[in-house]
């Protein structure tokens, strides 16, 4: 049960990736359907905006996944002394 | 046809509502379950673009909600939870087809034309708006319980405003869906059709006196029909925006 823990927080950070990474998908299709100038700029104004929660969320991972790798890591320091 | 997005991520939302105004929807845009639900009561949209994750009231409650009451409303799931289980859950309860995040506006809204073109297809043959009955059946059309002879392109653009049921169609959406013909073209036929319609279907009381108008101008925009629908006088254009409802996005 113990083990599952890690990888159910994982599955929850990349449902939340799925969110902005939608938006940023979306906003640029939609941009490029529209096709004017106005639609294009407010795309790319958009889809940066949705990036940086892209790269909040992508933070989020790796200082997570830093975490558990050193923690891991101290796990396994443990066990080669204990050996 | 009448959409109606409910998103808790505004951004998102409001692109959905975009892309689905392009296909010439009406669309609102709720941000959480239970303004899903009293939508969906006082609306009755064709189709719901539903969130599974949502504030108040998460999508699976509002789908066991609507369950068997909104035999009209045709949902699509949105979710980013990626278990099989929980896609069969809902389409168990009712949905329509469910779309994993992250999507393609593209595939959404094939999508949800797919859906709409089924409902189509197995849709009541009778369209009725106010004083007007058309059978697609029997291609006969009624304004006050009498027949009214119709041409071929008379009848598509009368079914064409029938679907939408009392809100405006533009002038492009008329000229691309019934002539297939580009906004560009600088035709007045949907114009001079308007007014075919509106002679042909200009009723007189017993009593001698003119009916009311069938066709109004929306001005700048289009035409809708005007009457009654469904028990409930139909809202004047501007009325569109309603400030008491629960929405994002009015």
């Amino acid at each position: 049960m113990k083990k599952q823990a890690p990888f159910e927080e994982l599955a929850k950070q990349l449902h939340d990736l799925c969110q902005p990474l939608t938006a940023l998908q979306c906003r640029l299709e939609l941009g490029r359907m529209c096709g004017d100038e106005q639609s294009l700029t407010e795309a790319v104004e958009g889809g940066l905006v949705e990036t940086e929660r892209l790269v909040q969320g992508v933070e989020t991972m790796r200082t997570w996944l830093l975490r558990e790798l050193g923690r891991n890591e101290d796990k396994s320091r443990a066990g080669e002394r204990g050996q | 046809m009448k959409v109606l997005v409910v998103e808790d991520d505004r951004a998102l939302g409001l692109f959905l509502q975009k892309g689905l105004r392009l296909e010439g929807h009406s669309v609102d845009l709720v941000g959480d379950g239970d303004a899903a639900v009293e939508y969906a009561i006082e609306h009755q949209p064709d189709l719901m673009v539903l969130d599974l994750s949502l504030p108040c009231r998460d999508g699976l409650e509002v789908l066991a909600e609507l369950q068997g009451r909104f035999a009209r409303t045709s949902v699509m799931v949105l979710t980013g939870r990626s278990q099989v289980e929980e896609r069969i859950k809902c389409l168990n309860l009712g949905a329509d087809d469910c779309l994993l995040k992250p999507f393609s506006l593209y595939e959404l809204m094939a999508r949800c034309r797919a859906i709409l073109r089924r409902k189509e297809q197995f849709a009541n043959p009778v369209l009725h708006f106010g004083a007007v009955e058309m059978d697609r059946m029997n291609r006969s059309v009624r304004r006050d319980g009498v027949e009214v002879e119709l041409t071929a392109k008379e009848f598509a653009l009368l079914e064409f405003m029938l679907r939408r049921n009392g809100d405006c169609c533009t002038r492009t959406e008329l000229l691309s869906d019934v002539w297939k013909m580009s906004p560009d073209s600088g035709t007045n036929v949907v114009d001079v059709y308007i007014n075919y319609l509106r002679r042909k279907l200009a009723g007189v009381h017993p009593d001698g006196q003119q009916s009311e108008p069938v066709i109004e101008t929306v001005r700048g925009e289009g035409y809708r029909l005007c009457g009654v629908r469904k028990g409930i006088r139909s809202a004047p254009a501007s009325d569109a925006l309603r400030p008491n409802m629960p929405r994002l996005v009015a």
